[in-house]
């Protein structure tokens, strides 16, 4: 199938600019990026897309999206019963009939990083997917992605009520240190005797493999620098989540050159943990030559606001082309797979998202959604069976 | 006394706007026309940028859910009875709280704040400034509005307990006996002075006194059509004035309301509609409210989204198809009208309170800053 998109203006996520040109779309791939393509228009389709704005597709990197519904019984993302769960996969919990992801798609979200709660301190194995597939597995495109970790007043407020650890933040380390230990443990005595298979541990190989990164709910400085500590004791990969007083440690972020994925951004400051966060977060960080990434944290913050989120978050200090980087290609290098999304160049997936103004602005629209060279929105429901009526108006 | 120059009015009093100045004199809007000079009083030159009159958030519980705080701050939800009409939101609010400072911020300069959504009744609304010198800025002394839950809420509430209401049908009757009791009080429970005798003072029928009398408007906020429908069944039977918040699935049934001219007071959009009882939230509801002629609002619910992005909502429910001028009435004069406010504050005219904001381009985008916020003629906030 192919597919050829006319007067387009580009975002090149990499380089942080705009510029005119066609994109053309063969096999569910970019097959080419240029000004004036012209193709033999007889198996293909043609868009005139009147140089209205087109960014890759948008990736929210941390998000409970088809996990957890609020409401009775909609959670699936968090097995508080025991505080070390590492062998729960955040891919058994997802329901493709969310309607969620319609309202995803239909803001321009392609990609999404889902990973499980911050009421265990370890939460369990992450997974990244597109928002649109024929099927559960046609959505998954990476797992297990990363392993999730919570740090500071979650976790504790949970356990405390169940008069089990952690009550303090001691025991969240505590905990994490000596799984972590006992894994490692596991990892060189596994060569020599292969007789028992413990599911935890075995999930904790790709992380001490370096395979996968540790993602750490974070928010306050302490904390930030409690997790720190314990991944680079184990040598481990990470990526920092919230991270809302990362304003506050910025040489000590710069230094260590971690990810930093922030949001979300519109959500009032609920805890004690959050009462430094400041929409001025992402930019300060950015400035110091941090990657900073956006992110919803859905369904905390709905993943369909992200863009206007974005917005304010350049607003308050974020620079304008580093505001369109933080959801497309930053994203897409933490979590390790921009060599498929997070720019529009050839040989990467056809995820598009093409707005009629800009995209960090309320009143701007999404006019087209595309995933794997697909066109799954334009402009009026098209393609999830299962979203509600809709606009129904006597 | 301040005259502030130069100004492209919004008065939200017609959809031209009209280039000129205007005089703040005693907190009020003195006067407004072209070259107006007064000794004494200090200028400010606004070069030709917007001023609309402040933001009017019409739903929200501001102070009573601490910005940054957990239980210690947290005076939200009486959840020990679900029928109080009598607990006023105006004696829960912290003025001190971080939410007053960066709302006035970005423009909202009145909010009107409810109890919590827990109890069926949850009590009584007050209107505020989002600041000023005065420590308990409240703008109506008496009962405002007196605000309802219906739906899932107070089930939650009650959830794990055995206590009413479990089910929706309770919900129904806690709200009918609560008036029918306060009716008979009324009727019955007074002395031939008109007076109650000290020992059958009660404060909950007492608090339901003034929405008996049509003096103020019973606040429904539901989400489902159902409960909708129950609040307008009540309102009804008990000849009651109604607002309707939140109102959810109302456009499923928009004729309805619009032909017995209830208030919608719609949202809010920015947040999570994940949630059972929001499946059919559409941020396009607003526009068919508004193009049905209905009295339009649109609120935040402050901290579901935080009330600095009530202008926001506003901007969402204008890429979703509502008239732009009409959104700026939504969160300006309709808010006013609605709650009864509109003699004083919701739009820039003379002898209005002199709650204005200067901003730097079009009102509802994001990239839009507030230049100088002033509430009751004093400059609160300059950027």
């Amino acid at each position: 199938m192919v597919l050829l998109l006319k007067n387009c203006t580009i975002f090149d996520a990499p380089k942080g600019i705009f510029k005119a040109g066609d994109i053309l779309i063969e096999g569910g791939k970019i097959k080419a990026v240029s000004s004036q393509i012209e193709v033999e228009s007889e198996a293909g389709e043609r868009i005139d897309l009147k140089m209205a704005t087109v960014l890759p597709g948008l990736i929210d990197a941390h998000s409970h999206i088809g996990t957890w519904v609020l409401g009775h019984n909609g959670n699936d993302a968090n097995e508080c019963v025991v505080s070390l769960t590492p062998a729960l996969r955040i891919i058994d919990a997802l329901n493709p009939e969310d309607r969620a992801f319609y309202d995803a798609y239909a803001a321009g979200i392609t990609s999404v990083m889902i990973a499980p709660g911050s009421g265990n301190v370890i939460g369990g194995q992450c997974a990244v997917i597109k928002t649109y597939g024929k099927s559960k597995a046609d959505r998954i495109i990476k797992f297990p992605a990363a392993l999730k970790v919570a740090f500071g007043e979650n976790p504790k407020r949970v356990y405390a009520e169940q008069k089990k650890s952690p009550a303090s933040r001691m025991a969240t380390a505590a905990l994490v240190r000596e799984m972590l230990c006992r894994a490692k443990l596991y990892l060189e005595q596994k060569e020599q005797t292969r007789s028992i298979t413990d599911l935890d541990l075995e999930a904790l190989l790709p992380l001490l493999k370096g395979d996968i990164p540790l993602k750490i709910h974070a928010h306050r400085a302490d904390d930030i620098m409690t997790a720190v500590g314990i991944a680079e004791e184990f040598g481990l990969r990470l990526t920092l989540e919230h991270c809302t007083e990362g304003h506050l440690i910025v040489d000590f972020l710069k230094e260590r050159k971690i990810p930093v994925m922030i949001g979300p951004g519109g959500l009032f400051r609920t805890k004690i943990e959050t009462g430094n966060a400041t929409l001025q977060n992402a930019g300060i960080l950015a400035k110091a030559g941090i990657l900073v990434s956006l992110i919803s944290d859905h369904p905390f913050e709905n993943c369909k606001y992200l863009t206007v989120t974005a917005g304010y978050v350049r607003k308050n200090g974020l620079d304008e082309a580093e505001a369109l980087k933080a959801l497309t290609i930053n994203p897409a290098r933490a979590l390790e797979l921009d060599d498929r999304i997070g720019s529009i160049e050839p040989g990467k997936d056809a995820d598009i998202a093409v707005f009629d103004g800009d995209p960090l602005e309320t009143m701007t629209k999404v006019m087209l959604t595309m995933i794997n060279g697909e066109i799954v929105y334009q402009n009026g429901a098209i393609g999830n069976p299962s979203h509600p009526d809709g606009r129904n108006f006597p | 006394m301040i005259i502030l120059k130069n100004c492209r009015i919004h008065s939200l009093e017609s959809p031209q706007p009209k280039w000129g100045d205007i005089l703040i004199k005693d907190g009020k809007i003195a006067k407004i026309d072209a070259g107006i000079s007064q000794s004494g009083a200090r200028t400010i030159d606004v070069q030709n940028n917007p001023v609309l009159p402040g933001f009017i958030d019409g739903h929200s519980h501001i102070g009573l859910v601490e910005n940054g705080m957990g239980f210690e701050g947290n005076d939200l939800n009486e959840v020990a009875d679900p029928v109080t009409p009598h607990l006023r939101a105006i004696d829960g609010l912290n003025f001190l709280d971080r939410s007053f400072r960066e709302g006035l911020e970005a423009g909202v300069t009145t909010a009107a704040v409810s109890p919590g959504k827990a109890n069926v009744i949850g009590g009584q609304t007050c209107i505020v400034k989002m600041g000023g010198n005065n420590p308990r800025p409240m703008m109506v002394k008496n009962l405002a509005a007196l605000n309802v839950n219906l739906g899932d809420a107070p089930k939650r509430a009650n959830f794990g307990k055995v206590e009413m209401p479990m089910s929706r049908m309770a919900e129904a009757y806690l709200l009918r006996k609560a008036l029918q009791e306060a009716q008979n009080y009324l009727k019955n429970g007074v002395d031939h002075d008109g007076a109650v005798a000290f020992a059958a003072f009660n404060p909950k029928h007492e608090a339901l006194k003034p929405v008996l009398s049509r003096e103020a408007p019973l606040r429904v906020a539901a989400h489902k059509l159902q409960d909708i429908l129950t609040a307008i069944s009540v309102a009804d039977e008990f000849d009651l004035r109604l607002i309707l918040d939140y109102c959810t699935e109302g456009h499923l049934s928009a004729g309805e309301i619009v032909n017995r001219k209830i208030p919608v007071m719609l949202g809010p959009y920015l947040t999570d509609s994940s949630s059972p009882e929001l499946l059919r939230r559409d941020s396009g509801a607003a526009a068919v409210f508004s193009r049905a002629g209905a009295l339009v609002s649109l609120i935040t619910d402050h901290p579901d989204v935080p009330v600095q992005f009530l202008p926001a909502c506003a901007g969402i429910a204008v890429r979703e198809g509502m008239a732009y001028d009409e959104a700026l009435k939504a969160i300006t004069i309709n808010p006013a009208k609605a709650l009864g406010i509109d003699h004083r504050v919701g739009s820039i005219r003379e002898g209005k309170d002199a709650d204005l904001i200067v901003m730097d381009g079009e009102a509802l985008k994001i990239k839009t800053r507030v230049l100088m916020t002033i509430i009751d003629g004093e400059i609160l906030y300059e950027a």
